[in-house]
């Protein structure tokens, strides 16, 4: 079945070295399998080299953080921590006594990284007077030229790399830079961008929710939130704009969530437009957020679209009910949880009846229902258990 | 009929040949397309940062769920373990699974716990739960011990603790896995970055650590 | 002299903090973790403990329930310093008996003026 190569043979084999004219003179199928051979154990060997290579730089990047490390803790508590507490009053520039020598290798190629990391791990763990002082050094030290190189190289990790250690030091970057950045095509570096954009942009920082088509994900919330909330000096807008304007669901309900953090009470009137929304998840949260607002005039409005919901809805409304603190909404409640064949709605039927209820009155309550909703009312009763 | 015979033998020959290269050319196929999903994954993981879901308001809870069946010997450090995760609101449902040993009693002991009345709705079918019990010490808050009849199976023990979970996440564990401390981090980030496609499960990378001291776990 | 015991497993913490107070004139013990915390109070009585809430080996409400129980700590001030900003788990820090809950990123010099408050005699 498997002959040698004829067609090889009306080759000119004479010009060849020998191991080819060997080589060629074998069936196709050894061929075939020496050549796999050979590149898979190129390949083997390739992948060994790796792992070492990686070791290999594993151990001289920890060397390099030993000695370097200690050096800038030192430099740090001597000349920022220990000074900025006894003399919190000066107003001079901030001049860092740094010998000249360390202050070269800080900067070096060797170093810099790891100088940088740590500045930000201070950063992160202190703020005030001392943060202030780290963002000195920073700039001082020259770092953050290294991080705008970055932000300019072609690499899209690396360009998230820089705008994160930029926005960390809360330095400036101009919008020229951002904000073609906040449109890239690599859904990353987008998200990067816009919360480097919300953190810095000194006019109107929100200013991409106006434009911005596809959903932000749970993901760039979560990163967003937690900007917008611990950024000092931001300008919080009143977020009613978007809730009623905006196409954009996810921006939406992502409005919703804010305007539930700064407690923006002046918004629920257009919170409460959403109640008519055909989009069922969207409507939830309208409702949640209305009661964690506790605007009660809205309670009415929930126990009238309250029989036409999905059931996700009719939880938030019940969880609303409870949050808002009214004493006339307790009835129906009551209603809902006696009579009601779901055991969510009972449960939560329950924790806003204990929520609104003296003792006597549950008491009363414990005595006409069944077993089973006893037992619930129980539940939530009990303090030790949260949810 | 010597023909025929040779070629059958010709033929088997090919075929043995053929499948073992088929094979091999699959497994070099999936290794270079594994080795450059990582290559991706590793370049998005560098610049990913996992402790903002730390600091965010809007991380969603997860409720760990842990089984056990007469692991009286690890249960007390290993819930210890769990219950040192790191991550802004989850709790840990321990499911004692009809254990014979005296786990129930040591648990009822360090951790002070005290049955409460406990109202669940039995989505899942599982063997009935003889108690559910909670702490009253608040260092403990996060911990719910389900005392179960044994369902002979760790399927059981997971749908009742299901069952009996109030977030809408669930991680299923086993009392005697150690999880990372960041763990929960890594897995809800997956989930949450998703927006066209719902995720429903995530996996997880497991190591035998059999003998093995366990730092800070 | 009055005696303060940080535990954080981090070390950037543990540093600024030991600088600082030492120089407010405090004594100093630090510890990594939970474990290292629980084995430090053995040694001597302490009128404030500083921890963190999330370290490995121990969780933090764990410790402190275990330090309010321990004769060497049960009367000491406690101070939580933790990134976390959850409702319920700040509710059940208090709950323990903590005296401060501090949230990350501290503003050093605010922290030193709440330990000097919470340690200078109460009349």
């Amino acid at each position: 079945m498997f002959e040698s190569p004829y067609s090889f043979e009306n080759l000119d084999v004479g010009q060849n070295p020998a191991w080819l004219n060997w080589f060629l003179s074998l069936p196709l199928v050894i061929q075939i399998a020496v050549v796999s051979i050979l590149i898979s154990t190129c390949f083997i060997l390739y992948i060994q080299y790796r792992i070492w290579y990686i070791r290999f730089k594993n151990y001289i990047y920890n060397k390099r953080v030993k000695y370097i490390v200690p050096i800038l803790d030192d430099l740090i508590t001597e000349q920022i921590v220990l000074k900025s507490n006894a003399s919190q009053n000066q107003f001079g520039e901030p001049a860092f006594n740094i010998p000249n020598q360390i202050r070269a290798e800080f900067r070096s190629r060797k170093y810099r990284q790891i100088i940088i990391d740590r500045i930000i791990k201070y950063q992160a763990d202190f703020t005030g007077t001392i943060g202030t002082e780290m963002r000195n050094l920073y700039m001082e030290l020259g770092l953050d030229k290294v991080s705008f190189r970055k932000m300019k190289s072609r690499k899209w990790e690396k360009k998230i790399r820089g705008i994160r250690e930029l926005t960390n030091m809360d330095i400036l970057i101009a919008d020229v830079n951002i904000l073609p950045l906040t449109n890239n095509k690599r859904q990353e570096l987008r998200s990067e961008a816009r919360n480097a954009y919300i953190k810095l942009s000194k006019n109107e920082p929100f200013k991409f929710f106006d434009v911005t088509t596809e959903p932000l994900l749970k993901w760039d919330q979560i990163e967003l939130f937690k900007t917008i909330t611990t950024t000092e000096n931001i300008a919080i807008p009143n977020f009613a704009r978007w809730v009623t304007y905006s196409n954009n669901k996810s921006v939406v309900a992502f409005c919703m969530e804010l305007i539930v953090y700064y407690k923006q009470y002046d918004a629920a009137p257009a919170v409460v437009k959403l109640l008519e929304n055909k989009d069922h998840l969207l409507r939830a949260q309208a409702i949640n957020c209305l009661g964690k607002l506790k605007y009660e005039q809205a309670a009415p409005q929930l126990v009238h679209i309250y029989s036409n919901q999905p059931l996700n809805c009719r939880l938030e409304i019940l969880k609303a009910l409870g949050r808002m603190g009214n004493k006339e909404n307790v009835t129906f409640l009551k209603q809902e949880f006696m009579y009601s064949t779901d055991f969510d709605i009972r449960k939560n039927a329950a924790k806003s009846i204990v929520r609104n209820s003296n003792k006597q009155q549950i008491d009363l309550l414990m005595e006409s229902c069944t077993p089973e909703n006893q037992l619930i009312l129980k539940h939530n009763l009990n303090p030790l258990i949260k949810y | 009929m010597l023909q025929i015979g040779q070629w059958l033998i010709n033929f088997y020959e090919s075929s043995v040949f053929a499948y073992g290269a088929i094979l091999l050319l699959i497994y070099t196929m999936l290794a270079i397309f594994s080795f450059i999903s990582i290559r991706k994954y590793l370049r998005r993981e560098s610049c990913s940062d996992y402790h903002d879901l730390l600091k965010s308001a809007l991380s969603p809870g997860i409720s760990v769920i842990a089984p056990a069946f007469n692991e009286g010997l690890s249960i007390i450090m290993n819930v210890q373990s769990l219950l040192t995760l790191n991550y802004p609101i989850f709790e840990v449902l321990l499911i004692n699974d009809g254990s014979t040993d005296n786990s129930m009693e040591q648990l009822i002991k360090v951790f002070e716990l005290e049955k409460v009345d406990f109202a669940y709705n039995p989505k899942l079918h599982a063997k009935p739960i003889r108690g559910i019990y909670k702490s009253t010490n608040p260092a403990f808050s996060k911990l719910t011990v389900i005392d179960k009849i044994n369902g002979k199976s760790k399927a059981d023990a997971v749908n009742a603790g299901i069952n009996v979970a109030s977030f809408d996440y669930f991680v299923c564990t086993d009392v005697d896995c150690i999880l990372e401390m960041d763990t929960l981090l890594k897995l809800i980030k997956p989930v949450m970055e998703e927006s066209s496609r719902r995720i429903i499960a995530v996996g997880a990378t497991l190591r035998t650590a059999n003998s093995c001291d366990i730092d800070q776990g | 002299m009055r005696n303060i015991l940080v535990i954080d497993d981090d070390e950037i913490i543990q540093n600024v903090l030991d600088k600082v107070l030492t120089k407010e004139g405090f004594h100093i013990e630090l510890a990594g973790n939970g474990k290292e915390g629980l084995s430090q109070i053995e040694k001597m009585a302490y009128d404030l403990v500083i921890t963190d809430l999330m370290m490995p080996y121990a969780n933090g409400f764990e410790i402190i329930s275990r330090l309010k129980k321990h004769p060497n700590t049960a009367n000491a001030a406690i101070i939580v310093i933790s990134s976390i900003t959850n409702e319920d788990s700040i509710m059940d820090g208090f709950k323990l008996g903590i005296d401060e809950y501090v949230r990350k990123p501290i503003i050093i010099g605010e922290l030193v003026m709440r330990i000097k408050k919470l340690l200078s005699p109460r009349t």
